[in-house]
């Protein structure tokens, strides 16, 4: 992949990664797998780079990890969306969302607004 | 990994190493978890596992890529988790001494107080030895290459150091040695500025063209001086005035270049203004900077440049920089024997050396200056003060951690480990210092300015009192306080042991800590003992020079004295102004008497002359040189207050009427007539065929110095007919009746009235001139004084809280005592003896410390033993009563306890 698309990506990967932990503390598989999942498979995560997204997010505060058992008994390290990490995911969504808004608006017309 | 228990103590120290493995660890298990999960949702899904492990590894992609990746994001974030521990820690442990210290403000400000009365007095007597020992004059460029020359000789045995030569080694050493880049020469002297009502005396350098370049020193204002100006045998009438001379007397004018300065009579034209705080090597002050030729003529004679008997320049030379200083010695050495050759002076010695001295500095060839001298003795005694203020301070420290001890037992029992402890009381210790540092440097910002005007005046000093060097030296003081002061106690605390802290009775003292406060306690006396020791010493030689007698009644005499010769006054104008003078000075209320001196005026003049004795073969070798002549009167005797020892004195007719007589000091006596009774002899004075009879002995008058001046005089009437002919007055002696200082400014507006073209009459009592030679032993007094008594202070206080505290442990027993029948003087006796202990044992130890270190100051005391027992006795009695002093209220409230309570109290 180009340099700058991964870059871009990660953006958008941290805000996706915050949204799934908003629903309760997981690991990174089940990350990867609810992300592919609830997307019908349309986003496809790069694993390296999720592991990287989720322990930069560690540094940053924004999540807390554990390290616990899985369903199969299995030590597994979880994470879990801290309160800063919380208010950075609202903030994200609305600023993701006014920009997806604003490009929408512009791709959806068909005839220029004129000035 | 915000769950995982933070290992205490030691282990603390390999948590690096320990976690980056585990890190490692913990990311490979991560990346591993994740491939056997994805590998067995494919098995799920109906793959082989093999084939499933397979794809779920190309699935994920670079495994060793990623684990870098991660373990570098990690080792961030734990490193910045670090951080942020240890400044919290930090910030706690300074948020609980802060309030610790504010818990008990009597205690922080004995603290504070005692470390910066000691840190400010370091700070300022290093700004003091900084400027005048370390650090060169202010505008030299590159002084480290810049060398004052000294010449060495050897004189009826003893070696002899000088700075002052002629003009023409002067000008031979610029010449032939290679190893110089330049030499330059200077003299400082003073000028009249102005005539008459207007005249000012003026510190003034010569200087050879060539100084200022040499210095590298860039005038703030016009210029230097060109070569041209300084060429024999007269040089331009120009000048270079002083930053301070343009402040205060030229009114800081941008325009002053151009402006004429009337010195001497002559009329001189400023070329340029020195940059600011630039004054003499011993930051001496100057005014002003002419060129040496400019004035050479008046001052020395038309041959100045070529007399080889005319000694007044001295030198200073820039080193080439790629030439060995042993060669450049060398080479100066054989410049000046082949110069001195040239004079055919048989006295000269001819194995003379060039020695080279450093700008500033101790170690010059000619003794560091009084000054300096001073001011490294003040550095030692502030020394031993800040040791001082830190041993009470620890003994302090340790008092407070000893009552705290229950407290610290508690937060060790509830899992606080002792290096966190330690830390924390550290922390407590280095805030003390701090607080202590920040009001000292503002102490030593002001108080510099006092010491450097009240102790060491005429000194040109920097403007900027607080710089760099004194900044960090005075943190470096409140470090080393900090260890001083603060381990100790630390280290003990930590060491609390927790079980014996928090037993219900608190009858226990640990021993080690009461002999640590106790030695604190000796240390302190000792020092203190040593100050008092050393102030005794000072002012008893004080005293002893002070009331030396001198010859002259210094408190009653006035030197009256002007420049008439440089103004252009001849031999009979100034006999006439003397003459005249002295009956108009006569005439003024308050006024004893007035006598008019030639030659031999104290503290100004002297000429020598050979004496031939009968039956002496050669002429006896006296210390001080000479002997010396003076052509007086016999009121020169009365006016000095100098009496008769043998014979008499002039009658009127042989002051009058030409007569071959003499009178002759005791050194005379002692020296050429080895006891013998000179009245009535006759001897030969100088080129004289005829012998001059000697009528009387007088009192040994001193000449320049207070101490060690028994110079050989012989006074002559101005009638004498072979030196009478040099009887022009040099100057006037004048006796009041009461102090002479308010007579002074009477005398002067008498005299400058005589001629409008007088120039500066200086009128100057004798105890203002000598005082600048007792300088040393005054300030040797003023500052061990002070600083003996501000450390007897902190001793005695020290003294007081161990005593206070001793009282309070021991009240229980006390009162078993009160209640088995002691009387209350047999408990004030107990407390009294406990205290004694210590400072016996101070006392003993300070007056040995004393009895050696007085060595080094044996030389700057006068008449006065190193091991004087009176001196050690008076010092010993003063810490006796000041021990005395700070036991009694422990003694007192020890006498005061009720047996009852006490036996029911803890």
């Amino acid at each position: 992949m180009a340099r700058d698309e991964l870059g871009l990506l990660q953006g958008t990967l941290d805000l996706l990664v915050l949204k799934v932990l908003a629903w309760g503390p997981q690991h990174g598989y089940g990350i990867a797998r609810w992300i592919k999942d609830n997307s019908a498979d349309a986003l496809i995560v790069e694993d390296r780079a999720l592991y990287l997204s989720l322990h930069r997010l560690e540094e940053r505060g924004w999540v807390d990890a554990e390290w616990g058992l899985s369903d199969n008994n299995r030590r597994a390290k979880y994470y879990r969306l801290s309160a800063t990490g919380r208010r950075q995911l609202r903030e994200k969504i609305s600023h993701w969302t006014r920009y997806a808004e604003a490009v929408f608006r512009i791709i959806a017309t068909d005839e220029p607004v004129t000035p | 990994m915000s769950g995982e228990d933070r290992p205490s103590g030691i282990r603390r120290l390999f948590r690096i190493r320990f976690t980056l493995r585990a890190l490692r660890t913990e990311v490979s298990d991560e990346i591993r978890f994740h491939i056997e999960s994805r590998a067995a949702d494919l098995v799920e899904r109906g793959m082989e596992p093999e084939a499933a492990r397979d794809q779920a590894r190309r699935e994920y992609g670079d495994i060793e890529q990623s684990q870098r990746e991660l373990i570098a994001v990690d080792r961030r974030r734990l490193a910045g988790e670090r951080r942020e521990e240890i400044l919290m820690t930090f910030v706690q442990d300074l948020r609980y001494a802060v309030r610790g210290l504010m818990l008990r403000p009597a205690l922080t400000g004995i603290i504070v107080f005692a470390l910066t009365v000691g840190i400010a007095a370091n700070a300022i007597m290093f700004g003091v030895v900084d400027q005048l020992l370390l650090r060169p004059p202010a505008g030299v460029s590159a002084p480290e290459a810049v060398r004052r020359i000294y010449f060495q000789e050897v004189r009826n045995g003893t070696p002899f150091a000088s700075a002052v030569t002629t003009y023409r080694a002067v000008a031979a050493l610029r010449e032939n040695v290679t190893g110089f880049s330049d030499v330059a020469g200077f003299w400082h002297t003073s000028f009249t500025m102005n005539h008459g009502r207007e005249a000012r005396r003026v510190d003034a350098e010569l200087v050879s063209a060539n100084y200022f370049r040499l210095l590298g020193v860039h005038p703030q204002i016009g210029r230097g001086f060109n070569a041209e100006e300084d060429a024999p045998p007269r040089g331009a009438l120009v000048a270079v005035v002083s930053d301070g001379f343009w402040r205060t007397q030229l009114g800081e004018r941008q325009d002053v270049v151009g402006s004429r300065l009337e010195l001497n009579g002559k009329v001189f034209t400023i070329v340029g203004v020195a940059p600011a705080s630039f004054g003499d090597f011993d930051r001496q002050k100057v005014d002003v900077w002419v060129p040496i030729a400019a004035v050479a003529t008046e001052l020395f004679g038309a041959d100045w440049y070529r007399k080889p008997s005319s000694w007044w320049v001295s030198a200073i030379a820039r080193l080439r920089p790629d030439v060995g200083p042993e060669l450049v010695v060398n080479q100066a050495t054989t410049a000046y024997r082949r110069e001195i050759k040239t004079w055919n002076d048989n006295w000269r010695d001819s194995a003379a050396t060039v020695a080279l001295g450093r700008l500033v500095g101790a170690r010059n060839p000619s003794g560091m200056s009084p000054e300096a001298k001073v001011s490294l003795w003040l550095m030692g005694v502030s020394a031993i003060v800040l040791l001082i203020a830190c041993a009470n301070v620890a003994n302090l420290l340790v008092a407070r951690t000893l009552q705290r001890r229950r407290e610290i037992a508690i937060r060790l029992a509830l899992g606080v480990s002792r290096g966190r402890l330690l830390q924390q009381l550290l922390i407590e210790s280095a805030l003390l210092a701090a607080l202590a540092g920040a009001v000292a440097l503002l102490v030593a910002h002001w108080g510099s300015r006092l010491v450097q005007q009240l102790l060491l005046p005429g000194i040109v000093w920097s403007d900027n009192v607080l710089d760099l060097r004194v900044l960090v030296f005075t943190l470096a003081a409140t470090v080393g306080c900090i260890f001083v002061a603060g381990l100790a106690p630390s280290f003990q605390g930590a060491r609390t042991n927790v079980a014996d802290a928090l037993k219900a009775s608190a009858l226990q003292i640990t021993g080690r800590s009461g002999l640590l406060r106790t030695s604190l306690v000796v240390v302190q006396a000792a020092l203190s003992v040593v100050l008092l020791v050393g102030a005794g010493l000072f002012v008893k030689s004080l005293r002893n020079v002070a009331g030396r007698d001198v010859g002259i009644t210094l408190d009653k005499v006035l030197l009256v004295s002007s420049d008439l010769s440089d103004a252009g006054f001849t031999s009979q104008q100034i006999e006439q102004f003397y003459t005249t003078g002295a009956d108009r000075v006569r005439a003024i209320p308050g006024v004893m008497g007035a006598a008019v001196v030639a030659s031999a005026v104290p503290m100004r003049t002297a000429r020598g002359i050979t004496m031939h004795v009968h039956g002496m073969e050669k002429q006896p070798d006296i210390p001080g040189g000479g002997p010396y002549y003076g052509i007086v009167g016999n009121d020169f005797f009365s006016v000095v207050g100098a009496g008769l020892r043998a014979g008499r004195m002039f009658t009127p007719a042989e002051e009058r009427s030409p007569a071959r007589v003499m009178l002759v000091n005791e050194v005379v006596a002692k020296e050429f007539w080895r006891g013998r009774n000179p009245v009535g002899d006759c001897a030969r004075l100088g080129d004289d065929s005829t012998c001059t009879q000697v009528i009387g002995v007088v009192q040994n008058i001193m000449l320049f110095s207070m101490v060690n001046d028994d110079r050989a005089m012989v006074y002559l009437p101005p009638s004498h007919p072979s030196f009478g002919r040099e009887r022009t007055p040099a100057a006037m002696l004048v006796r009041t009746s009461s102090d002479p200082t308010n007579v002074a400014p009477l005398v002067r507006t008498e005299l400058q009235r005589l001629s409008p073209n007088t120039p500066f009459i200086e009128v100057s009592p004798y105890i203002d001139l000598v005082a600048p030679q007792l300088r040393p032993w005054r300030l040797g007094a003023t500052m061990f004084t002070l600083f003996g008594a501000v450390a007897l202070v902190i001793s005695a206080v020290g003294l007081y809280s161990v005593m206070a505290y001793w009282v309070s442990q021991r009240t229980h027993e006390i009162g078993v005592r009160m209640a088995l029948g002691a009387r209350r003087a047999d408990v004030v006796r107990l407390v009294v003896s406990q205290a004694s202990r210590p400072i016996v044992i101070g006392l003993t130890l300070g007056g040995a410390a004393a009895a050696l270190a007085s060595r080094w100051i044996a030389d700057m005391l006068y008449e006065t033993s190193a091991r004087d027992p009176w001196v050690y006795g008076t010092a010993a009695a003063v810490l006796i009563v000041a021990a005395l002093a700070a036991s009694v209220v422990p003694a007192r409230r020890s006498a005061a306890v009720d047996p009852a309570t006490a036996l029911r109290a803890d």
